[in-house]
């Protein structure tokens, strides 16, 4: 298989006044594959987020090298959070295309059609991100993250902080997205039962190490 | 209801002072510079309702006439350093760096001095005259700008949807204008409503002290200048500049204080 992202001794160190003050990634060495659902698993400080972070390029390896072969987009933990307070859904989930010189009817559209792939009436993007709920949200977030059409998704605790119910259904749609879109989706998540029905393979990462990479057919969590 | 009453009140009023400020050339019913010493000190009457000064001047047109450059020239002051310290303190903010600490450490300099002392200074430095005081006290003031839009641009510069939009294909002036600018302006905006009274009472207070407006130009704080060795024999020479001062400078606070409320609101 074709290995989109490929990280090889990579490293992150946080430095103050030129001493390294936090070593929060050490010699993280593996391989994403096309169209597959990795999990990335681990406890609450072990460096996920720092490791997605890398992985999307929002933050540098220290040492080390991250190869990307595609476009990669994010969903953030707090949905709510990741929108501007001051802007309607819609214009942040657009925002992309707004960049790329689109015009505003073609970005209504676009958003239109992405909110309804992603269960969401294509009426809440004219709602800000406080006048939705929170499972609302997050599929707008799914949906910001696909109007960019990435070859690579990644889910950064995206589930946590929402409720059973909307974390199945938050789930059902990445499936969804996996299985008919070929969308790669990289899960990262402290649950491992959730990582565990979900995701093919996962790497399991301890104090900023990668401790061990389970495969769903083999042994899946040890 | 009561707030809605407040707030139509208070911005009905802001409005008239700025209205009359504009207009004051049209609004004065008598030249504000004609002298006629045979009616000098007369008292407020139905024909001069606040009186007339040393010169036979008409106050009540030296006070509308003296509000053009007072009102005016503080709401040009304050759009300057809002504007100016707001710049500064988001790129110290966004850049971080040694170009913060150089501007932020020439911030506290400027704040290091005590603001009047160091406006007189400079206002004795360039000469008299309002735009100088106007200078003068932008130098002292806009670190408080810059301080508020730092602080709350270091907070929003992390925040995930900063992120989310630099994963869009933000670039740094993007961020700026369409996420920073947006959540910091209410902050700005109440500091900037806040501080139109207070700079208003520095440009009367230099002028007071012979730094600001130049006689015969008629400002509110050398009107009270010009009449103060006359306060027990004619008072309404003092008075009637003095009361213009305490009632747009309370005007002007209550209106921050609503804008304030509203934002807070929010």
């Amino acid at each position: 298989m074709e290995a989109i992202i490929s990280l090889k001794d990579v490293c992150k160190e946080y430095t103050r006044n030129s001493k390294v003050t936090t070593e929060a990634l050490q010699d993280i060495s593996f391989d994403v594959f096309k169209g597959e659902t990795l999990g990335i698993v681990g406890e609450s400080g072990s460096g996920k987020s720092t490791l997605a972070q890398i992985l999307v390029g929002l933050l540098d390896a220290s040492k080390g090298t991250v190869k990307r072969k595609g476009s990669i987009q994010m969903v953030f933990q707090n949905p709510v959070e990741s929108f501007n307070p001051r802007r309607t859904l819609e214009y942040s989930v657009g925002e992309y295309l707004k960049n790329k010189g689109i015009d505003k009817k073609d970005i209504q559209k676009k958003v239109a059609k992405t909110f309804t792939l992603c269960g969401l009436k294509p009426e809440l993007a004219k709602k800000y991100p406080h006048q939705v709920s929170g499972g609302q949200c997050q599929r707008a977030a799914i949906a910001r993250a696909l109007i960019a059409e990435p070859d690579i998704l990644i889910c950064d605790e995206a589930t946590s902080s929402l409720d059973v119910t909307v974390q199945k259904q938050i789930i059902d749609l990445l499936d969804e997205l996996n299985d008919n879109e070929g969308l790669t989706i990289i899960f990262i998540s402290h649950d491992l039962s959730l990582v565990e029905m979900f995701c093919e393979r996962a790497i399991i990462i301890k104090a900023g190490r990668l401790s061990k990479i389970y495969e769903k057919k083999t042994n899946y969590i040890g | 209801m009561k707030n809605k009453i407040r707030f139509s009140v208070i911005s009905t009023l802001v409005i008239v002072i700025i209205f009359m400020a504009i207009f004051a050339n049209t609004i004065c019913p008598y030249d504000p510079y004609q002298q006629d010493l045979s009616i000098a000190y007369q008292a407020p009457s139905a024909t001069h309702l606040m009186g007339t000064d040393t010169y036979g001047r008409d106050m009540l047109s030296r006070v509308i006439i003296g509000g053009q450059v007072s009102v005016l020239s503080t709401l040009c002051l304050v759009l300057i350093i809002s504007v100016f310290g707001t710049i500064i303190g988001i790129l110290c903010g966004y850049i971080g760096g040694k170009v913060d600490t150089i501007i932020m450490r020439v911030s506290d300099l400027c704040l290091a001095f005590p603001g009047l002392v160091f406006a007189l200074a400079i206002a004795a430095i360039l000469g008299g005259g309002i735009v100088n005081a106007i200078i003068a006290l932008a130098i002292i003031s806009w670190p408080k700008y810059s301080r508020v839009a730092r602080g709350l641009t270091l907070s929003i510069k992390d925040s995930t949807y900063i992120a989310a939009a630099k994963l869009a294909g933000s670039n740094s002036l993007q961020l700026i204008f369409r996420h920073i600018i947006p959540n910091i302006i209410g902050p700005i905006l109440v500091t900037a409503t806040l501080d139109i009274g207070t700079m208003m009472m520095e440009i009367a207070g230099l002028s007071f002290l012979g730094l600001g407006a130049q006689p015969p130009v008629a400002e509110w704080g050398n009107m009270m200048s010009n009449g103060r060795s006359m306060l027990q024999t004619y008072p309404w020479v003092v008075l009637s500049p003095g009361i213009a001062i305490f009632v747009t400078v309370a005007v002007f606070n209550l209106f921050g204080d609503m804008v304030r409320d509203i934002t807070d609101k929010k």
